[in-house]
């Protein structure tokens, strides 16, 4: 016990409530100025990003960032436990005294050492619903058991924040659905997951040429009050509106060659897309993308097989997307996050059930990378939720509102952002702090 | 009544020849009579096809409406034989459907092989019953058993990927089916009672909490970190309360959010369904032949203290009554008439439905108590239905674009997956909506701009007979007006109607088209 409670006071940027090295508002307006001046200083865009991936299922944390020290860990996960080795490809990537990556995400604990990753641990919602369709609603809403809030955290952002002079490729969705994290008011477009030249070839003069409006306006006149008259032209002006954006899209995007290779995945090619985007264009703001698949309650594996797998694919998109971007990365931030994490101790199917606590990484330049962030206070049953899950310490509106404030210089006290809820964006120590 | 309405069907026509022709245009044009015929056909199907269109000028649009109304009598032997032999689950009873498609566990049940079965099984009854939604809704002559389905499958929304859900998740259509023309109590009561329900909404695993007492105990033996004993294991077990079931019953199934109801109503609500449960899908009880899946009532983990919901104390000749008790209550209450209402409203006539006509169906559905078909009928024959206004004011949500192309172009289906695959990648997700409040039905929910891209690549596809299992007819040149207003979208249309365009792009242009995106 005493060797976690000393790792946790080490690792963890949460000291304790009364000594936690508050950011103050003000100091955060000057770390956000100071890192922009940096950035254009160093050839990077002025436009600061952030991009967010939702591991759906409920990412494993103890397996990713694994505590090694601790002597419940193989006592609890028997058959899916890492361990040091003497072969490179299975061995645990040792981070701390007590933390290691999982040899797939050995990009990751690269990143982690030049100081532009910092992984969150014990985070997550403090309702206490396994289910996962709650707990990702609650998430991606940022609004925990509150059914009340239909839109999505970043979509309220971008509403709340919006001009009449708003770039046209201000939020981006690569997926052809978009994540609730995107849904509401403010008009994101979901980029359809294959070549749309040729359905835009047939259907752009009916939904663009003028006559078709004048039309619709003519009609207008004529009748007293028509609600088919508004809806068709709703309906024409969100097809011309989805013609627009995916042809500058398009344009951005083609011949792209990056600095690096990606992974030739879905995750992999959606950030090269974003990429090609933020250099050429330099405007894109919010992104987010879904990750599905997490959910491995049978045959998990521990140094092979699907988890072993997904998380390679996470680790190697991730570092091509970040050495991708060059100076870029200097105002660029990516919350990797999942609705929960896994039960402690493996299942009956060397896999694990729904738990509590989760992890999220937190990556980018103004990140202050290379720490273990969040409370953490081992494995014994006796510190777990219901005596199996990790606990929730970190509230994630937490790291939304220093995400939020750091990056963008948003206030989501003032809003009344996340309702019921006091955000306290200084509670980690997420952002490089500059005085 | 029909006479009532003539008033309203003069101003709708009115409207919808205020401009004026195309000179050159040949194609075909709807009478005056037609046009009507058109916009009930738009509401009361999942899409005007000339068929139908005959149909309902046979009989006259009163008597049509009136048949659709008594779907009973309508015959579907034309797609009955074909539906039990591709949907064989949905003709099961539920313990057959779950012995069939989720068989007793064995010691061989473990291996690798007999995952890959059972995988294969669950994936087998969760399809049957989309594409058996899919099917019918495409080709059965009581079109607006359909259409009403459609509704009440969105209103008691159940995930079929959740859990074991997908076993019972074709029971729990059938149960809609039975009750969508009867009464609003029965067909709530019906969801309350269905495992599918249940599980979904995590009732059966809610059961009375623990007593202080209790939870010390539990809490010292958690101290103590030693074997426990038999009793204790039992008390850790029991879970307690969970309110999801009770807190969606009020707030999506009957009053409406925050409609009259507080935490407290929730949580007896919750206490008094504690031990409203079905068989166990677990290892042991599937090993168990004579097992049961039906709604079962777990006496051990009710709660039997006093409880009060909306005011008074629950009663009951016994403790499942209790229950069923406060849930018909809950179908009785004046909230709930107009929830329901304004609900039917919403997706029969207009995405904001005139307050009066809400007022008005909730009063026949409060004087008739609930009697769904009387509701129905009161809104086709109310003043508000035929106005004008509501003319292709609402746009079409993905199942319904789907369907209403798939009757378009005549199509016949053989396979299913790039159907269901399209509808998702526009938005709707069949049988599997995320959230239990079901979809939005209104226009903003469904209109994101890239989603106009999936339809127009859909449209496309469907017309080129380019999606895997389906084969479609073009359509016509003078059946255009079927499908799109002549009056106005045929002007623009008529740009692209260039000689030498194919008549399956021609096709595609008409489904693409924004006319064809509402109704």
């Amino acid at each position: 016990m005493t060797t976690t409670r000393r790792d946790f006071i080490k690792a963890s940027a949460l000291l304790s409530a009364a000594t936690a090295g508050a950011l103050s508002p003000i100091a955060a307006v000057r770390a956000f100025a100071q890192s922009s001046t940096l950035a254009l200083i160093n050839g990077c865009k002025e436009t600061p990003t952030l991009i967010t991936i939702f591991l759906r299922g409920g990412a494993d944390p103890i397996n990713t960032i694994i505590p090694y020290s601790d002597k419940f860990y193989s006592r609890l996960r028997p058959t899916i436990a890492l361990s040091h080795s003497e072969d490179p490809k299975t061995s645990i990537l040792p981070i701390s005294q007590h933390f290691a990556f999982h040899p797939a995400a050995k990009p990751l604990a690269q990143l982690y050492n030049q100081k532009l990753l910092a992984p969150i641990l014990c985070v997550g919602s403090k309702h206490p619903t396994r289910s996962h369709f709650d707990a990702q609603d609650f998430m991606e809403r940022a609004a925990p058991g509150i059914k009340t809030i239909h839109e999505g955290w970043l979509n309220r952002f971008l509403e709340l924040t919006k001009t009449s002079s708003d770039h046209p490729l201000r939020a981006l969705c690569m997926q052809p659905i978009l994540p609730r994290t995107l849904r509401g008011q403010y008009p994101v477009i979901a980029v359809p997951d294959y070549n749309a030249t040729q359905s835009i070839k047939t259907f752009e003069e009916l939904y663009t040429c003028d006559e078709g409006l004048q039309i619709s306006k003519n009609n207008s006149q004529t009748s007293l009050d028509s609600d088919a008259i508004n809806n068709r032209n709703k309906i024409i002006k969100a097809g011309s509106l989805a013609i627009d954006r995916i042809q500058s899209l398009n344009k951005l995007l083609q011949n792209y060659n990056p600095n690096i290779p990606y992974p030739n995945t879905n995750l992999g090619n959606q950030l090269k897309d974003l990429a090609a985007v933020i250099k050429r264009d330099q405007h894109l703001q919010i992104a987010s993308i879904d990750y599905n698949g997490w959910d491995h309650h049978t045959y998990q594996g521990s140094t092979q097989g699907v988890f072993t797998n997904m998380l390679t694919n996470l680790s190697s998109s991730i570092y091509s997307f970040v050495s991708d971007l060059g100076p870029h990365i200097n105002n660029t931030v990516i919350l990797v996050m999942s609705e929960f994490g896994r039960t402690v101790k493996e299942n009956g199917n060397n896999g694990t059930d729904h738990g509590h606590g989760g992890y999220m990484f937190a990556i980018g330049g103004p990140i202050s990378g290379k720490q273990i962030l969040g409370k953490w206070t081992g494995l014994d049953r006796r510190n777990l939720y219901q005596s199996r899950d990790l606990p929730v310490y970190t509230d994630f509106r937490d790291v939304f509102s220093s995400v939020l404030q750091n990056l963008f210089n948003f206030d989501t006290d003032k809003h009344n952002f996340f309702p019921e809820y006091d955000a306290d964006p200084s509670i980690l120590k997420l952002f490089k702090r500059t005085t | 009544m029909f006479n009532q309405i003539r008033y309203y069907l003069c101003t709708f026509v009115a409207l919808l020849t205020a401009t004026t022709l195309h000179a050159d245009l040949t194609i075909g044009q709807l009478s005056q009579q037609d046009q009507i015929n058109y916009h009930i056909l738009s509401r009361m199907t999942f899409g005007p096809t000339p068929q139908a269109l005959s149909s309902i000028q046979k009989l006259g649009a009163e008597q049509w409406i009136k048949n659709q109304l008594n779907p009973s009598q309508i015959s579907t032997a034309n797609i009955d034989t074909r539906c039990k032999i591709d949907f064989p689950s949905l003709y099961m009873p539920l313990t057959d459907a779950i012995r069939t498609y989720n068989p007793p566990y064995t010691k061989a049940s473990n291996s690798p092989k007999d995952q890959k079965r059972r995988n294969r099984l669950r994936s087998e009854i969760q399809s049957e019953l989309r594409n058996f939604v899919i099917f019918r809704a495409a080709n059965s002559e009581r079109q607006f058993e359909e259409v009403i389905l459609n509704f009440w499958r969105n209103h008691f929304a159940i995930d079929q990927t959740k859990d074991n859900v997908a076993f019972y998740a074709p029971d729990f259509e059938n149960t809609l089916r039975t009750h969508a023309f009867g009464r609003f109590d029965q067909l709530l009561l019906a969801t309350a009672k269905h495992p599918a329900m249940l599980f979904y909404l995590d009732n059966h695993i809610s059961q009375k909490p623990l007593s202080p007492r209790e939870e010390k105990q539990v809490a010292a033996a958690e101290r103590r970190n030693a074997p426990k004993a038999k009793s204790l294991r039992a008390l850790e077990r029991q879970r307690g309360l969970n309110e999801n079931y009770a807190r969606e019953l009020m707030e999506l199934h009957t009053l409406g959010v925050d409609n009259g109801y507080t935490q407290q109503d929730v949580t007896d609500l919750a206490r008094a369904l504690t031990g409203w449960t079905a068989a166990w899908s677990t290892k042991r009880a599937q090993a168990d032949p004579k097992a049961v899946y039906n709604f079962h009532f777990n006496t051990k983990v009710h709660d039997s203290k006093p409880k009060y919901v909306l005011g008074s104390r629950l009663t009951g000749s016994t403790r499942v009554t209790e229950g069923s008790n406060i849930i018909l209550k809950l179908a009785h209450h004046p909230n709930t008439a107009r929830f329901i209402s304004f609900k039917l409203c919403q997706y029969l006539v207009d995405d904001q439905p005139p307050e009066g006509l809400v007022t008005e169906i909730a009063s026949v559905f409060t004087q008739s108590k609930g009697n769904l078909k009387k509701v129905y009928k009161a809104i086709l024959f109310s003043d508000d239905f035929l106005r004008a206004d509501h003319y292709r004011s609402k746009f079409r949500t993905p199942f319904e674009f789907t369907i209403a192309s798939l009757r378009a172009t005549n199509a016949s289906i053989s396979r299913y997956d790039s159907l269901i695959y399209a509808m998702n990648s526009m938005g709707q997700n069949l049988y599997r909506c995320p959230d239990p409040t079901g979809y939005y039905d209104f226009a903003e929910a469904w209109l994101d701009p890239g989603v106009m891209i999936y339809r127009w690549q859909f449209a496309e596809n469907l017309a080129n007979n380019r999606i895997k299992g389906v084969r479609t007819s073009p359509i016509k040149p003078n059946q255009l007006a079927n499908y799109i207003d002549t009056q106005t979208a045929t002007q623009i249309l008529m740009l692209k109607l260039k000689p030498d365009l194919s008549s399956a792009n021609y096709t595609a242009l008409i489904l693409g088209s924004p006319d064809f995106q509402s109704q």
